[in-house]
């Protein structure tokens, strides 16, 4: 298969104008010892009726929970997507366009950035967005790495081990090449303890609340407590939670970030999401990424362009707040079109509906002779810890095999202490019913 | 409003269409037309209905924290479906991509986006797989990573592939952590400098100074080539390594690579290559042959990942096997007939992103390669390279080629000198009145008033010429009507957009319903 539309007589063409007798004449350009003689083996050129049943194939080697109950989470979650979103963001316009360069023939694109500016700063409660980043754990180091920015001298950053695993090997790798000290904070009962915020010369306090075993975390508290270091306080939120709980924006969060793949994406193996970054207005020139703002053209009409772009590397280069020059765009889109389809009713009924059935689901558990809640004292809003009887692993392998259930996630891949806890997360996609099948068959696991 | 498509050049029209053409506005009323959907909002208003509780409500202050309980909804839009459906599909109109326009963009390879691609992502095997899934569960993904990996060392000549990087900077990025863990491993932790030609990426500088290195500029020669002499006198102990873009940014393959390489490794530095353009030299020629350490892909510009509007992409990096156990984890492996990811490697840099990878964007990238094999790939770089030579001779005459030489997949021209003081940027907007997307300009920064031009390899001679005629009617009015040129365009939603008025009076986020913040 090819895509290449020049015909024979094309290339017979542009050969005679350009005064060569064969495309040969085009790699002279390269010196003789550095072409390549060899063959590629890059496998036969597949047709296109090859190539799905190939892809297919490969698919079918998978196990995916797209036709069976999940209440697997750990940091990627699906939720109730309606149709119109697909079709909206297959429009050929909105993805085979590129960043919007120039903001005349770019004005749809624009437009949903600055949609989703305003939509994330709605839900977070904070005053500036970028038009995204490249997930939730690029945005809380990009999160961090803007206070830094702002805190110019201070060169710690504590980080609380409730933030998502990859998330604090992600602060690891990029802060060791900024001679960065990176404390983390243990968890005491499932949550940041308040008290542990201390030290000299912090720039940031970095925590997620809910974090990684589902606990909200007291963001007030904890902000204040950054706040009387000095520093800010970063905080990575599920945005879905926002839908019931406050906005970090008005607990005393600086920076409000996260993984935004929930609202209107699949979980795609981990990518391609989005993560969202927001701020205050006077650290709107700390920023990293792209970001729309609204003015008006030559006459008059309303326009939004690309703006504050002195802050990025194609005008700053090496002195630039980061290095992105791009956003998960499409991602966002998805994002933006989910959200305005729910509308202001919708999300915070699609809140209820994940607190309630995770309230029950926890509940239910809880009750199975030998279980417990792992936080009993922790309030949780779509995902907590349970303590079972029984290894994680095998109950997870057992679901699967005997019941067509994707379990929880297995703490003991992190932690070999961690043996018998298990992390459920119940979305608004997971039914009254599946919540009670998959305590029937727990019941009889025993 | 849709775009004329390929207007005739003779009778183009300069007049501009209205966002609402039923409507039209005088000056008082443009300022109150709708732009957001939040601007369509009626309160009340209901969009889709969200699945229904089924279990006893739980009311949000019987369980957190009283102070943890939202105390108002976020103000998302109030609209209906439809409502929903046409603000959307409007504004998809206001775009210009390659599916309605040519989009010769220099440095980001717009070439068409195969819809099968889209097909076999969007599998459910594919789409709904979670990424906490056990490793047995995901054989298949974990194979398309290892196939995919398999195929990039092909066409890069490298030893070892990480997919882990989600962008083309993020591969910069990682790569040059790879080198900096590399060197001080290697006793080698005193150096720091990396040399990056003047014509580079904004983002290698920057990636730079996020890995902790310091740069310094390395300027190039008339030619627009790496200038030796120059060379000569930056290279020193401090040296890292060598950041080059080859082909470069003016579309040159650089002829003393080879020597460039050898220089850099005679001092004890590494070689990275900015891969973006990869698409001019598929099967042609391989970094790892001409001696390059390490470079990144961008699976988004050389293998037809839809750019959707600035993303997703990916940035894979290539290196060599000194390199590799420094490579970053996650990383599959093979392990017999099966696949793990090995999450944990005593020397590797570490992590710079959540999960394994963009897996979505492996998915088409593979496909992408399988549905042309090595012959199709060869005849990639045949028609990007044709292509783009075929445009610079025949503009060469209306527009002065900085580099007037045999290109790669791209070439640079000047709007220096052109009369009445037309710009790059004239040019640029004008063409949209022509329903063509504008070449990237001011990019490279060492040449003035600068049109970078990339055709790609899958535009037709055809419309080749129609983009010629429209460059070159283009030129002639810059005599006989540069004022059309200075206001253009003028067949868009909107003319040109006041960015000093966005930076001085800023408007991040929509605020007219007093609803915000």
């Amino acid at each position: 298969m090819t895509y290449v539309q020049n015909t024979e007589q094309n290339q017979a063409d542009m050969l005679a104008a350009i005064g060569m007798a064969s495309t040969d004449e085009l790699w002279k350009v390269i010196p003789e010892d550095c072409l390549f003689d060899g063959s590629l083996d890059v496998g036969p050129a597949l047709t296109e009726d090859s190539l799905v049943r190939h892809m297919r194939e490969i698919a079918k080697r998978n196990v995916t929970a797209d036709d069976m109950p999940s209440f697997l989470g750990a940091g990627a979650y699906r939720h109730f997507c309606p149709a119109l979103v697909d079709n909206l963001v297959s429009r050929t316009e909105f993805w085979t366009a590129y960043t919007p360069y120039q903001p005349e023939a770019s004005q749809g694109t624009l437009t949903t950035i600055y949609e989703f500016q305003t939509l994330m700063c709605r839900i977070t409660g904070m005053e500036v967005s970028n038009a995204s980043v490249y997930d939730g754990a690029t945005a809380v180091i990009e999160g961090v790495m803007l206070a830094l920015r702002a805190k110019r001298k201070a060169k710690r950053v504590l980080v609380s081990k409730g933030l998502h695993p990859d998330t604090l090997a992600v602060l690891h790798t990029y802060l060791k090449h900024l001679d960065i000290d990176v404390v983390e904070v243990d968890l005491v009962d499932g949550a940041t303890p308040t008290e542990a915020i201390s030290g000299d010369a912090v720039a940031a306090v970095a925590f997620q609340s809910p974090n990684f075993y589902g606990v909200l975390e007291d963001v007030t508290a904890l902000s204040a407590a950054a706040h009387e270091l000095e520093a800010l306080s970063v905080v990575s939120v599920d945005p879905i939670s926002l839908s019931v709980i406050e906005a970090p924006g008005k607990q005393g969060a600086d920076v409000v970030c996260g993984e935004g793949t929930p609202m209107g994406n699949e979980p795609w193996y981990g990518g391609p999401g989005f993560g969202f970054l927001c701020s205050k207005m006077d650290m709107v020139r700390q920023m990293p990424a792209r970001i729309a703002g609204e003015t008006t053209d030559d006459d008059g009409n309303r326009a939004v362009v690309l703006t504050f772009q002195t802050r990025e590397q194609h005008i700053r280069r090496k002195k630039a707040t980061s290095n992105i020059c791009t956003s998960q765009q499409l991602m966002a889109l998805r994002a933006t079109i989910w959200a305005s389809l729910l509308g202001k009713q919708g999300f915070a009924d699609l809140g209820k509906t994940n607190l309630s059935r995770a309230h029950y689901a926890a509940k239910r558990l809880a009750e199975l002779p030998g279980w417990s809640l792992t936080y009993p004292e922790r309030s949780f809003f779509k995902e907590f810890c349970v303590t079972t009887p029984l290894p994680a692993a095998e109950l997870n392998d057992r679901l699967l095999k005997e019941h067509g259930i994707l379990g929880g996630f297995d703490l003991g891949r992190l932690d070999e202490k961690r043996k018998n806890d298990w992390l459920v997360s119940v979305t608004d996609l997971v039914t009254r019913e599946d919540i009670d099948r998959l305590v029937d068959a727990l019941q009889g696991m025993a | 409003m849709h775009f004329r498509e390929w207007p005739d050049v003779s009778t183009a029209e300069v007049t501009r269409n209205v966002n609402t053409p039923a409507c039209p506005a005088d000056s008082a009323d443009k300022a109150s037309l709708p732009l957001t959907i939040f601007e369509k909002s009626s309160p009340g208003r209901h969009g889709v209905a969200t699945p229904s509780t089924d279990v006893p409500d739980v009311d949000p202050a019987s369980v957190l924290p009283k102070s943890a309980v939202r105390a108002e909804v976020a103000e998302l839009p109030e609209v209906g479906e439809l409502d929903v459906q046409r603000h959307y599909t409007h504004l998809s109109t206001l775009n210009f991509s390659i599916a309605n326009a040519f989009y010769p963009l220099g440095s980001c390879t717009m070439k068409y986006n195969p819809l099968v691609n889209e097909k076999v992502c969007a599998l459910p095997g594919f789409a709904a797989l979670h990424p906490m899934q056990t490793d047995d569960q995901a054989q298949g993904m974990l194979e398309l990573y290892w196939r995919l990996e398999h195929l990039l060392c092909e066409v890069s000549g490298l030893d070892a592939v990480s997919i882990h990087p989600t962008a083309g900077a993020h591969g910069e990025l990682t790569a040059l952590m790879v080198m900096r863990k590399y060197l001080d491993d290697h006793g080698q932790a005193e150096r720091k400098v990396i040399l990056i030609p003047d014509s580079a990426h904004g983002t290698n500088p920057a990636s730079c100074t996020m890995a902790g290195f310091t740069t310094r500029e390395l300027k190039s020669d008339a030619r627009g080539r790496v200038d030796m002499e120059a060379l000569d006198n930056v290279l020193g102990a401090d040296v890292a390594g060598l950041m080059i873009t080859n082909p470069s940014t003016l579309g040159l393959f650089e002829p003393n690579i080879k020597r460039i390489c050898d220089k850099i490794h005679e001092v004890g530095g590494l070689v990275y290559m900015d891969g973006a353009n990869m698409n001019a030299i598929l099967g042609r020629t391989r970094p790892g042959d001409f001696g390059v350490d390490v470079m990144h892909f961008n699976l988004h510009k050389t293998f037809s990942q839809p750019h959707g509007g600035g993303g997703p992409g990916a940035g894979p990096i290539a290196v060599t096997e000194a390199l590799a156990p420094y490579l970053p984890v996650p990383k599959v492996e093979k392990d017999g007939d099966r696949f793990r990811i090995v999450r944990c490697s005593e020397k590797s840099i570490g992590t710079t992103r959540g999960f394994l990878g963009n897996s979505g964007v492996v998915v088409r990238a593979y496909s992408y390669i399988r549905s042309l094999g090595e012959r199709g790939l060869l005849r990639v770089s045949e028609n990007a390279v044709l292509n783009a030579n075929y445009l610079r001779i025949k503009l060469q005459d209306s527009y002065r080629v900085w580099v007037n030489e045999t290109c790669m997949h791209e070439f640079v021209a000047t709007a220096k000198g052109l009369p009445n003081d037309i710009k790059a940027t004239d040019i640029a907007k004008r063409l949209i009145d022509y329903g063509i997307h504008p070449p990237t300009i001011y990019f490279p920064l060492i040449v003035p008033e600068a049109l970078m031009i990339e055709p790609t390899e899958t535009e037709s001679k055809e419309t080749l010429d129609k983009f010629v005629a429209a460059m070159k009617a283009i030129r002639a009015e810059c005599d006989t009507a540069p004022e059309t040129l200075k206001h253009a365009p003028h067949s868009r939603s909107i003319g040109r957009p006041d960015e000093v008025k966005a930076v001085k009076e800023p408007r991040i986020t929509y605020e007219g319903d007093n609803k915000s913040r």
